[in-house]
C-alpha cells in the first residue's frame, strides 16, 4: 500500500503518495518546477542544473528529491531562482536558439518550453560553435553537437534502458560531446538504431531524419535562407531581449498544431506489442514517438518500430483489386472483385462441400480481422479449416502450456520478467526478435543483479551477456529440461509444498524422469554435467524464475514435448502464480497471440472454446443466431495440412489474409504446387506478395495505421490501435472487406465499426467478457481472461490453474531424436531465424532504404571451425543443399554459430530458406521442424564483398558505463555550482 | 492450374495534390471565419475603400505617414545602441519632469535686478526647475555607456544570444 504524505511547496501544502520524484509529484498536482534533464523514465541525471530549489536553507537539485512527509521546498527564493537561471544560461550557451525554423518546436521541446516558462530575459552566455561536425551518417537520425546541451538523457537511455551501451559523454574532455562507441560515427558504431536516444532528447540535438524539413511552416526553408534569418533575429535580440523572440516561436509552435496529428497506434512487427504515438503531417510520417504511458514498452522501441514505416506510402502498395484474367492481373472494381469472390467460394462449397475450403487469417492483422475470418469459415462456409501463422511457430508452446497449466499464453507480464530473480532464455534470440523485452532483461541484470541463464546452440547477444551460457546440441532441450527437473527432486530443490497443493501427477512424472540423469543429459546434449548442475542450483534456489522460449524450441519435430518439459520444470520448482515467475513463450508476430485467441485455429473458437465441446458449440451457435448443427464439430485443417490437402486435391479453394504462406511454410515446392492446383484462391494483403502471385483475386487491404482495431501481445495484453492515416487509394480495412464479403454471401452482419465486432465476441466468449473499446481507450489495456466487470489478469494462476480441478498437471515425457539429422552426405545442420533489422519476407521492412543499407543481402553464417576446414572466407559464395533443393548465398564467418551448424536469416530471396526445409513436423500440432534441416555445403568459385556491411552494428564495440557520468563534470576544476557564474559554460 | 503471375501494381498517389491542398485551405479558411470576413470585405469594397481614402486624404493622416517615414529614415541611420541611450535618456528626463513637485523641491525664487526679478519670479522658477532636473537626468543618462541595450534594460549581462 502506498504511503501518503504532505509536502510544502512555496508555501502551498500538497498531498499525495510518498516516495515519488518531486518533479512528477508536483506535476500531478498542477505545480511546476522547471527542469530539462529529468525524464520520468530515466530518473534524476543531475546534469542540467536547471531545477535548483532550497530545502532547509540549502540549495538542492529538485530532481533528486522525493515526496516525503514534512518536506518543505522553496523554489521562489532568490538563490534558487538565480541558480536555475544560471543553469539555463549554461544550457543556452551550448545550444543555438532558432526555434521558429527548428523541426523540434512542436510543443514537446523540453528546452524551449522550460526557457519560455522561466521567462529568461536574455541568455548570459553567447552561443558559440563547437569543434565537432554534425553526424549525418545514420539513415535514420542525426546528431548535431552544436545543439547538444550535454544533458545525458540519450546516454542514460542507451546505457540503462536499451542497454546497448553505445553512447557516452566524456565530461573530462576539452570539448565534451555525445560519443558513439567512444568516438565512431553513428553508422559505424554498435548503434542498433532503436531510437531511444532520439526519443528522449529534450531538444533537436538528436532528430529523426524523417522530420527534416517537414515539421513546421518555416522549417523547409534552405539553410542558406535560415542562417541569415537566425543571425538577424540574434542581432535584434540584443535590443529586444529574448521574450518577444520566444513569443514568435510560441506562435510558430501553435501554428504547427493543426497540421501535426498525433495518433496512438500499436506496432505490427513483433509480439512485444509496443504502442506509441505516430506523428503525421498529411500522409508524411514525421516520427514515431513512444511515451512513458505505453503499457508494454514505455519509451522503448526497436529499429523496426521506430523507423521502418516507409512501406505505408510505398508505390508498390496494392490499391485496386486485381483479378486473374488470361494469365495476367487486371485491375477491377471492389464490386466486381467481391461479387466474384463470394460467388466462387459458395460455388466451391456447393460443388465439393464445406471442407474443401480453407481460410488463413493474419497473425499481423487485428483481432477483429481474425474473428471475422473464422466467422466466415465457420458460420457461412461451415468448416473449421481455419488457422493462422501460429501453426508455423507457436502452437507447440501453446500445446505445452495446455498440457500443464491450462492457458495458452504467457503466465505474467514483462514486469514479471523484469522482477524475476532468475531469467532463463531458451531457443530465443530475444535481443533481435523481441528487442524491447530483451532490453528489460538486460537492464534488470545490469542494474538490479538479475541472474541470466541462456541455453541455446547459437551465441547471440543474450548468450554473450548471460551469467551462465549453455550450448546444447540442437533438438535436445527436452533432455536437459527433464534432467534439471530430476535434479530438483534428487537434491531437495523441488517445491514440495507447491506441488502438493497445486499439481497433479507428481509421482508418475517423477518416475518418468528416471532416464534423465545428468550423465545421460551430458552425453546427449553436449552440456557438461557441472554446468547442468549449476543451472539447476541457480534455478532451484531462486525465489522466482521466469523461463522464456521461442522458435528454437518450437520448430522441432517434438516442439510440443520440449515446451511441455520447460513448463514441467517450472512446476517442479514452484514457479507459477507468484510475481516474477512463469513460462513465457515469446510470440513472434505482433498478433500471433490474438489471431489464435480470436479463433483462427482449426479446433478452437475465440477464447479457446473447443469445437468438439458441445456446450461451447451451442453457445457460439446461439451467439450467431443459428442451430448448433450448423457448426462443424470436427477439428479442421491447420494451414500446414491445408496446403498439403490442396496439393492432394482435397482443398479446392483458399482465402489467405496477410500471410506469406508461399514463403513461410516449409518445403516451398509442395506449397507452390498446392497453390497451383487450387480451383480458386483469394489473397487479401497490403502488397502483391509471393503468395498473392498465385491468387485468382487479390484484395487490397490497409496496413494497421490505416484502420482501427485491437491486438494481443505476447503478455496477453489487448491494446487498441487508432487510425493514423486514411486508406491509400482504394485499399480498405480488413474488417470492412470481410464484412462486405459476408454480406455478398448472404450474411449481412452490418458492422459499422470494429468495436461492434469486439462487442459481439465479448458477449459470446467468456474469456473476453469484459473487453470493450471503451475500456481500451487511449493507453489503457486489458490482459485476458477479462471478467465481465472488466477485471483483467496480469498474472495467471494466482488462485489455481486453468484445468478442470484448478490444478496443474505434470506431463511425463519421453525423448525422441529429431526427425531429420545430419548424416554422411548431408553432414551439416541448418539453423535459421530472424534478424533484428528485418521482418518476415521483407514485404514491409524491405521498403525502407535505411533498413536495406543495414542488411542489404541474404547470407549464411559459417562457424570459424568450418570456415577454416573448408577454406571459406568472408563473402565466399557457398551452395547449401538439403534433401529438397539448393540455395546459394555468400558466407559470413562468425562464432555465433559453432562447428557444423550453419545459420541462415529467413528474410531473403524470392523463395528463401524454405526451399531447403522439409515437411517433417511435430505430430501434435503439425508445426514444421524448420530447425531440423540437414544440409551439405559446397564452396563456389565466387567471392564478393562481405554480405554484412562493415558498418553493421554487429561489428561495433560498445562502451558500457554505469550511466551518465555527471560526477566527472563536477570533479572538473573549472566547474562551479550555480548560482555562481561559469567561466566556460560551453565546455561543462 | 494457377501459375504464378508477376505483376507491377499501378503506383498509388501518395499525399495531397495541389487541388486537394487548395480544397483543404478553403475549408480551413471557412471554418475559421476568414472566408466570411473576406466576403464581407470584398462585398463592401467600394464603401470601405471610400472610408479608407477619406481617412488617408486628411492632412493629419498624410502628416502622420510622412512623419513616420521621416522617423524611419532617421532611425535607419542611428546605431541602436546610441538610439537606445537617447531614447531612454529622454524617458528618464520625462520621468524626472513628471516627478517634479514644486512644494517638495522648494517654490521660492532667487533674484538680482532684472535677472534678480526674474529669478525672484516664483512662478517662473517653478516652471523651469523641472526642466533643469530633466536636463540633468538626460545628461547623466547620456553619459552612461551602454554595451547591449537588453543588458542595460534588464540589468543582466550577456555576451550575446
Amino acid at each position: 500500500m502506498t504511503t501518503q504524505c504532505t509536502i510544502v511547496f512555496d508555501g502551498q501544502r500538497l498531498s499525495g503518495p510518498a516516495g515519488k520524484p518531486l518533479i512528477d509529484f508536483l506535476k500531478q498536482r498542477g505545480a511546476e518546477l522547471p527542469h530539462v534533464c529529468y525524464h520520468p523514465s530515466l530518473g534524476a541525471l543531475e546534469t542540467c542544473d536547471a531545477c535548483w530549489v532550497e530545502v532547509d536553507g540549502e540549495l538542492q537539485r529538485g530532481c533528486t528529491l522525493k515526496s516525503t512527509d514534512g518536506l518543505e521546498v522553496n523554489a521562489q527564493g532568490e538563490r534558487a531562482q538565480a541558480a536555475r537561471e544560471e543553469g539555463m544560461d549554461r544550457l543556452l550557451a551550448k545550444h543555438e536558439l532558432y526555434c521558429t525554423v527548428c523541426e523540434n518546436n512542436n510543443g514537446d521541446c523540453t528546452l524551449h518550453n522550460t526557457m519560455v516558462d522561466m521567462q529568461i530575459p536574455i541568455q548570459r552566455y553567447e552561443f558559440q560553435r563547437k569543434p565537432h561536425h554534425k553526424d549525418t551518417s545514420s539513415p535514420f537520425y542525426t546528431y548535431d553537437p552544436d545543439q547538444c546541451i550535454l544533458c545525458g538523457r540519450c546516454v542514460e537511455a542507451c546505457q540503462n534502458v536499451e542497454v546497448n551501451e553505445t553512447l557516452s559523454i566524456d565530461f573530462s574532455s576539452e570539448n565534451p560531446r555525445v560519443l558513439w562507441d567512444g568516438g565512431k560515427e553513428i553508422n559505424d558504431s554498435s548503434c542498433v538504431h532503436c531510437g531511444h536516444c532520439v526519443t528522449v532528447c529534450p531538444c533537436n540535438a538528436l532528430m529523426e531524419n524523417s522530420m527534416d524539413g517537414k515539421a513546421g511552416p518555416f522549417t523547409a526553408m534552405p539553410w542558406s535562407l535560415k542562417r541569415p534569418m537566425i543571425e538577424i533575429i540574434k542581432k535584434l535580440e540584443t535590443t529586444t531581449g529574448a521574450v518577444p523572440v520566444s513569443g514568435l516561436s510560441e506562435i510558430d509552435m501553435h501554428l504547427r498544431q493543426p497540421e501535426i496529428k498525433r495518433t496512438k497506434t500499436v506496432c505490427t512487427y513483433c509480439g512485444v506489442g509496443c504502442s506509441f504515438e505516430m506523428w503525421t503531417r498529411d500522409r508524411h510520417i514525421l516520427k514515431v514517438q513512444p511515451v512513458a504511458e505505453a503499457p508494454a514498452n514505455g519509451i522503448s522501441t526497436c529499429i523496426k518500430g521506430k523507423f521502418a514505416w516507409d512501406f505505408v506510402n510505398s508505390e508498390q502498395r496494392l490499391t485496386m483489386p486485381l483479378i486473374r484474367d488470361n494469365g495476367r492481373f487486371r485491375e477491377a472494381s471492389w464490386d466486381e472483385a467481391l461479387d466474384l469472390v463470394a460467388r466462387r467460394l459458395l460455388e466451391v462449397r456447393e460443388a465439393h462441400g464445406p471442407n474443401s475450403l480453407g481460410f488463413i487469417g493474419s497473425s499481423k492483422g487485428t483481432n477483429e480481422q481474425a474473428y471475422l475470418v473464422q466467422k466466415i469459415a465457420r458460420r457461412i462456409i461451415g468448416t473449421n479449416n481455419v488457422d493462422n501463422s501460429s501453426r508455423y511457430c507457436q502452437n507447440p508452446a501453446t500445446k505445452g502450456l495446455f498440457r500443464t497449466v491450462g492457458y495458452g499464453g504467457d503466465a505474467g507480464t514483462i514486469e514479471d520478467i523484469e522482477q524475476a530473480e532468475v531469467v532463463v532464455i531458451v531457443g530465443s534470440n530475444t535481443a533481435e526478435n523481441h528487442p524491447v523485452i530483451a532490453a528489460r532483461i538486460k537492464a534488470a541484470q545490469k542494474l538490479r543483479g538479475q541472474k541470466l541463464i541462456v541455453i541455446d546452440p547459437r551465441k547471440h547477444e543474450m548468450a554473450e551477456r548471460a551469467d551462465l551460457f549453455l550450448r546444447p546440441n540442437s533438438g535436445t532441450d527436452l533432455i536437459w529440461a527433464s534432467a534439471l527437473s530430476r535434479y530438483m527432486f534428487d537434491h531437495d530443490l523441488a517445491d514440495r509444498e507447491f506441488l502438493a497443493r497445486w499439481v497433479n501427477g507428481v509421482e508418475e512424472y517423477r518416475k518418468s524422469l528416471a532416464p534423465f540423469t545428468l550423465e545421460f543429459a551430458e552425453a546427449e546434449t553436449g552440456i557438461a554435467r557441472q554446468d547442468l548442475a549449476e543451472a539447476a542450483e541457480t534455478i532451484g534456489r531462486a525465489q522466482s524464475v521466469c523461463l522464456l522460449w521461442a522458435m528454437g524450441i518450437t520448430q522441432h519435430s517434438r516442439g510440443s514435448d520440449a515446451s511441455t518439459a520447460l513448463s514441467n520444470l517450472l512446476l517442479v520448482t514452484g514457479n507459477y502464480g507468484k510475481p516474477g515467475t512463469g513460462g513465457y513463450p515469446m510470440r513472434g508476430h505482433n498478433n500471433v497471440q490474438g489471431a489464435s485467441d480470436f479463433g483462427c485455429l482449426r479446433d478452437r473458437y475465440p477464447g479457446y472454446d473447443h469445437v468438439e465441446d458441445e456446450e461451447a458449440r451451442k453457445r457460439w451457435a446461439e451467439g450467431w443466431g443459428i442451430s448448433p448443427e450448423a457448426l462443424s464439430d470436427e477439428a479442421g485443417y491447420g494451414n500446414f495440412l491445408m496446403v498439403q490437402a490442396a496439393d492432394e486435391g482435397e482443398i479446392k479453394a483458399m482465402y489467405v489474409v496477410g500471410e506469406e504462406t508461399a514463403f513461410s511454410d516449409s518445403n516451398t515446392h509442395n506449397v507452390l504446387s498446392g497453390f497451383e492446383k487450387l480451383e480458386f484462391m483469394v489473397v487479401q494483403d497490403v502488397f502483391l506478395s509471393r503468395t498473392a502471385e498465385y491468387a485468382d483475386v487479390v484484395l487490397p487491404a490497409c496496413p494497421s495505421v490505416e484502420q482501427e482495431g485491437t491486438y494481443v501481445n505476447t503478455e496477453r495484453r489487448i491494446q487498441r490501435s487508432y487510425q493514423v492515416l486514411e486508406p491509400l487509394g482504394d485499399s480498405r480495412p480488413d474488417w470492412r472487406i470481410l464484412t462486405d464479403l459476408a454480406a455478398r454471401m448472404g450474411h449481412d452482419w452490418g458492422y459499422t465499426h470494429p468495436a461492434e465486432i469486439m462487442a459481439e465476441c465479448a458477449r459470446i466468449a467468456p474469456m473476453f467478457a469484459g473487453v470493450s473499446y471503451a475500456r481500451l481507450e487511449g493507453w489503457k489495456s486489458q490482459l485476458w481472461p477479462v471478467a465481465a466487470d472488466g477485471t483483467d489478469s496480469p498474472l495467471l494462476y494466482t488462485d489455481g490453474f486453468a484445468n478442470e480441478d484448478g490444478k496443474a498437471n505434470l506431463h511425463p515425457l519421453e525423448w525422441q531424436p529429431p526427425e531429420e539429422a545430419p548424416d554422411d552426405e548431408y553432414d551439416l545442420l541448418l539453423d535459421n531465424g530472424r534478424l533484428r533489422e528485418q521482418f518476415q519476407g521483407t514485404n514491409q521492412t524491405g521498403r525502407s532504404e535505411g533498413i536495406r543499407q543495414q542488411v542489404p543481402h541474404g547470407f549464411v553464417e559459417v562457424s570459424l571451425e568450418l570456415a577454416a576446414e573448408r577454406g571459406i572466407e568472408e563473402g565466399t559464395w557457398v551452395r547449401i543443399t538439403s534433401r529438397r533443393d539448393s540455395i546459394e548465398f555468400p558466407a559470413v564467418i562468425t562464432d555465433r554459430v559453432r562447428g557444423k551448424t550453419l545459420f541462415m536469416p529467413i528474410h531473403f530471396g524470392k523463395t528463401g530458406v524454405n526451399l531447403l526445409t522439409g515437411e517433417h513436423n511435430d505430430p501434435e500440432v503439425q508445426t514444421p521442424a524448420y530447425k531440423e534441416t540437414a544440409v551439405k555445403l559446397e564452396v563456389l568459385d565466387k567471392r564478393g564483398a562481405p554480405p554484412l556491411p562493415a558498418h553493421n552494428y554487429r561489428y561495433g564495440r560498445p562502451t558500457p558505463k554505469q550511466g551518465v557520468e555527471v560526477e566527472v563534470k563536477w570533479m572538473r576544476g573549472d566547474y562551479t555550482p550555480p548560482p555562481a557564474h561559469q567561466s566556460n559554460p560551453r565546455k561543462v | 492450374m494457377a501459375e504464378r503471375i508477376s505483376h507491377d501494381v499501378t503506383p498509388p498517389k501518395v499525399g495531397p495534390d495541389a487541388h486537394e491542398e487548395l480544397e483543404q485551405l478553403l475549408q480551413t479558411l471557412h471554418e475559421h471565419g476568414v472566408l466570411r470576413l473576406a466576403n464581407d470585405v470584398v462585398g463592401a469594397n467600394t464603401r470601405i475603400a471610400s472610408v479608407v481614402v477619406d481617412g488617408l486624404g486628411k492632412e493629419s493622416t498624410l502628416n502622420a505617414i510622412q512623419n513616420l517615414a521621416v522617423l524611419g529614415m532617421m532611425l535607419s541611420e542611428i546605431p541602436p545602441e546610441r538610439f537606445y541611450r537617447v531614447a531612454f535618456a529622454l524617458k528618464e528626463a520625462l520621468d524626472k519632469v513628471g516627478q517634479h513637485r514644486p512644494d517638495e523641491h522648494g517654490g521660492d525664487a532667487p533674484g538680482v535686478s532684472g535677472a534678480y526679478r526674474m529669478l525672484n519670479d516664483d512662478e517662473l522658477w517653478r516652471a523651469v526647475a523641472p526642466l533643469v532636473d530633466g536636463l540633468k537626468a538626460f545628461a547623466e543618462r547620456l553619459d552612461r555607456p551602454v554595451d547591449k541595450p537588453v543588458s542595460d534594460y534588464y540589468g543582466k549581462p550577456t555576451s550575446g544570444p
